[in-house]
């Protein structure tokens, strides 16, 4: 299994560094091994190298669900430059160009990689045709920032949650490939329910050792008011001039916008753009193919610049607006600082911000009884019986009120499709009655029309098309619009459901003012940087145990103290092979020595004593010491706190570690 | 696009008002059509161009308003508001529009539900298909009150999609299936019927319509 991961490696992705961090190598070979795990790696520890060298060492396909255009064009584009073959298919890829993927697909072709969103899943009946048909060949399905799966979080996407029944209907219930889903930031409650979807055990999860960014250094400052903000504001990025700055702020447009503070920047002389989502896939690549190559160096966007936009070098990020909760912010901060180099995150806001926040962007981010009302007209026409949604052409609230009416059993969706037939013509030189015969049941070539005339269902309808697509015999005249095919089971909206609804949605705000509120409570008890990582972390589910590492060594470890990055970097350097708070069980009890060294058959205990002054500490102490005398009487190394620690620690390895 | 011209108040449609307009009308008429046609070859062309220009979508809009086709969408409708964008060219010159002043038109079409869309457009489409069974050149010529147009009912809601499916856009779609009897109110034609009238405001505030 190393071997096999270790060669993949060297094979394919030589280039991309050195060597696999330990957290990388577990994701893998969880994956490898057990067929389903989950990956909690922080923002930059290359989570996407675990998927790389999961699908290459598994060969076949793998299939990448992820959530942005953008990042799926960035994975891609990486890749190939990596001499894999992937393909993204998203809107912003001409359309025939994604038939002929998709074609090539069905006729045997295996590329490397494949990525698409879960709405294109959930609503494209050729990919799932196609991918039912190259099931033997998918090997691999990566679920890319998973947390998009959590109905609590902040980036909660509805159809994520459709992953799994669409698993079952390509691959067969219990016939799933193997499975990896990643993201930097989920709590235990969403872990125990993404394995619960996905059928993963728990003993699959694989934590990162370093959770947390505690190089990059927060600072959080409260200000009275917008202009008090905005004068701190520019003094900050006159400071960080010659930096290259992210800036998240809340509005596209408008006064304090991501647009008008862009303009602002302009007339100061900074190399600026503003990003949000309004933008075009092509306006937004720009955007961040200028700012990785330097062309701009201060970026004001909206929380649309996310999500595994991989830019190395921004040193800091400035949050001019106030984020949700601790996730979305610790996600946000995360943008900064992946080339390792240090980094730096300051966080404005006031009183104003936080009701705002809570009244305007969390209260309306749920729809309302008048907007579910309304949803259940759009969709159901008011009858019961069958119709399309064509999902993306919809509002927001539309598509939001949709999956309550889905969840309250209003609406059954029967399959995915397309909503006129005659968008499909013979290919060229061929003649094709099985689709003349349902294009002349209809003037509108309808599909329900179509089933209504014919007798046939619409997944027969369907499944004849696709296959006649497949085989070449039609092709498209244009772009044919995606939908869903519903059933709808009642013609008005019953008062008990939409109360249900409505608690349903009552529960969710409560839950992400919740959330709000314990983000603003460690913001308002800011002291340090240190102690806020740490907060976050005790908040994100971290090991309590580990939030003290708060120091980085030269071989990647995390320690306690500076006095332990000395000794780390020395064993490092002198290339004796130790290992860090391994744990140590000795009659029934459990020890945790600072340093276990395995040296030419002898295991040896190196303890760092650093706060002997303390009673409690040296009781402790003294108990452990107890243990290493009966027990280890010619194994055990100390050192205590000293001017010149550096050279006892030489001294010590010296006499102990000879080469 | 236009909104219904209720606001105007009742003035808009008095007969001395109308009289006023006629006026300036004929006042500047003779110098515009001077411009706009300095020969008779000039002017032939400029019709010819005209109605190929109204031709070349014309086999669009009698599709699009076809009454067993927006019957067969009463199956879903849906799929009526979906595919408006590639069956009715005005809409999709709408939608596509990048000027800024369209922003507010699209997110209108996006909030507009294929019920709404299909019940108005099915009942343009038949109000055209009445009218011209009795419409009768000279007869219309011979009118001398708007009531007499026979066209208030188009002022009703159930000609109305708020704004996606108004003034302008109802009237270029009658206009392209039926010339001879509904004029096209688009923008430029009511940026000519300024011009005509001689560029007066007759007595109405800025912004009462446009």
């Amino acid at each position: 299994m190393a071997a096999d991961i270790d060669v993949t490696f060297r094979k394919h992705f030589a280039s991309v560094g050195k060597e696999l961090r330990p957290e990388q190598r577990r994701v893998i070979e969880a994956t490898l091994e057990g067929r389903k795990a989950v990956g909690l790696l922080p923002t930059g520890a290359g989570k996407s190298l675990c998927y790389w060298i999961a699908g290459k060492a598994l060969g076949g396909t793998t299939l990448v669900i992820s959530p942005l255009t953008a990042l799926m064009d960035e994975q891609v584009g990486k890749l190939q430059a990596l001499g894999c073959s992937a393909a993204a298919l998203h809107s912003g890829i001409d359309s025939r160009v994604q038939l002929d993927e998709l074609l090539a697909l069905h006729g045997g072709a295996t590329p490397s990689f494949i990525f698409v969103s879960p709405e294109r899943l959930a609503t494209d009946g050729f990919l799932e045709y196609v991918l039912r048909a190259a099931r033997d060949r998918v090997k691999l399905v990566v679920i890319d920032e998973a947390h998009c799966i959590s109905q609590w979080g902040h980036d909660f996407r509805p159809f994520y949650r459709e992953i799994p029944p669409f698993l079952d209907a390509v691959f067969g219930a219990g016939a799933h490939p193997h499975l990896l889903a990643l993201t930097a930031t989920l709590g235990s409650k969403d872990v125990a329910q993404l394995c619960a979807d996905f059928g993963i055990d728990p003993d699959r999860v694989v934590f990162s050792d370093t959770p947390l960014r505690l190089e990059i250094k927060l600072k959080v400052v409260k200000v009275a008011d917008e202009n008090e903000k905005d004068a701190k504001l520019w003094q900050l990025l006159e400071e960080h001039r010659t930096e290259k700055l992210l800036v998240y702020v809340d509005r596209r447009e408008g006064k304090r916008s991501t647009e008008d503070l862009a303009t602002v920047a302009a007339g100061k002389g900074f190399k600026t753009t503003f990003f949000h989502a309004g933008m075009t896939s092509d306006q937004k690549a720009e955007v961040i193919r200028k700012f990785k190559a330097g062309e701009l160096t201060l970026v004001f966007a909206t929380s649309a610049f996310g999500m595994g936009i991989d830019i190395p070098d921004i040193r800091g990020v400035v949050h001019y607006l106030l984020p949700e909760s601790v996730e979305q912010y610790y996600q946000q901060i995360g943008r900064t600082g992946r080339d390792g180099k240090p980094s730096w995150g300051v966080l404005f806001y006031s009183d104003k911000n936080i009701e705002v926040r809570k009244r305007h962007y969390i209260k309306n981010s749920f729809p309302d009884e008048e907007e579910v009302k309304k949803a259940f007209k759009t969709l159901t026409n008011e009858r019961v019986g069958k119709s399309t949604l064509s999902y993306f052409d919809e509002a927001d609230d539309a598509r939001s009120a949709f999956h309550y009416l889905l969840r309250g059993e209003l609406v059954d969706v029967l399959g995915k499709g397309v909503q006129h037939i005659n968008v499909f013509q013979p290919a060229k030189g061929k003649a094709v009655p099985e689709l003349q015969a349902l294009l002349d049941a209809t003037s509108t070539g309808l599909l329900i029309t179509i089933a209504k005339k014919t007798g046939r269902s619409e997944k027969e309808i369907l499944d004849l098309v696709y296959r006649l697509l497949a085989e070449g015999k039609i092709k498209p005249a244009r772009a044919p619009a995606k939908c869903l095919i519903l059933k709808s089971r009642a013609a008005a909206l019953p008062d008990d459901v939409l109360a249900r609804i409505m608690a349903d949605v009552a529960e969710k705000e409560a839950y992400k003012l919740g959330l709000m509120a314990r983000f603003v409570a460690l913001l308002d008890g800011y002291e340090d940087s240190v102690r806020l990582h740490q907060e976050i972390g005790l908040y994100l589910g971290v090991d309590k145990f580990k939030l003290g590492r708060i120091y980085e060594t030269a071989a990647g470890v995390w320690v306690r103290s500076k006095s332990e990055v000395i000794i780390t970097n020395l064993l490092f350097q002198r290339k004796v092979p130790f290992k860090y708070e391994e744990p140590l069980r000795v009659d029934g009890q459990d020890y945790s020595p600072d340093f276990t060294i395995e040296w030419k058959g002898r295991t040896y205990f190196w303890e760092h004593l650093g706060m002997r002054e303390k009673e409690r500490y040296e009781r402790e102490w003294k108990e452990k010491e107890a243990m290493y005398r009966k027990l280890f009487p010619t194994q055990l190394i100390t050192t205590e706190e000293s001017a010149i620690l550096s050279r006892e620690v030489e001294r010590l390895l010296a006499e102990h570690f000879k080469p | 696009m236009h909104t219904p011209h209720m606001n105007l108040g009742e003035r808009g449609y008095e007969r001395e008002h109308i009289d006023t307009v006629l006026a300036a009308i004929r006042k500047h008429f003779p110098t515009y059509f001077a411009t706009f046609a300095l020969t008779a070859k000039k002017a032939s062309e400029a019709f010819q161009t005209a109605v190929a220009e109204w031709r070349k979508e014309l086999r669009d809009y009698e599709k699009f308003l076809d009454p067993d086709s927006l019957e067969e969408y009463e199956d879903d409708p849906g799929s009526f508001k979906s595919g408006i964008k590639s069956r009715c060219p005005i809409i999709r010159r709408s939608l596509n529009s990048p000027a800024s002043d369209m922003k507010k038109y699209k997110i209108a079409f996006k909030l507009a539900t294929g019920a709404d869309l299909l019940r108005v457009s099915k009942n343009i489409a038949a109000f055209g298909r009445k009218h011209i069974k009795s419409f009768d050149d000279e007869t219309h010529e011979a009118m001398a009150d708007v009531a007499d147009l026979g066209l208030g009912d188009l002022l009703e809601e159930d000609y109305i999609v708020y704004g996606v499916i108004g003034g302008g856009i109802k009237s270029h779609l009658l206009y392209s299936l039926y010339p001879n009897a509904f004029p096209n109110r688009s923008r430029s034609a009511v940026w000519a019927l300024y011009f005509l009238s001689g560029k007066s405001d007759f007595g109405f505030k800025d912004g009462s319509e446009s």
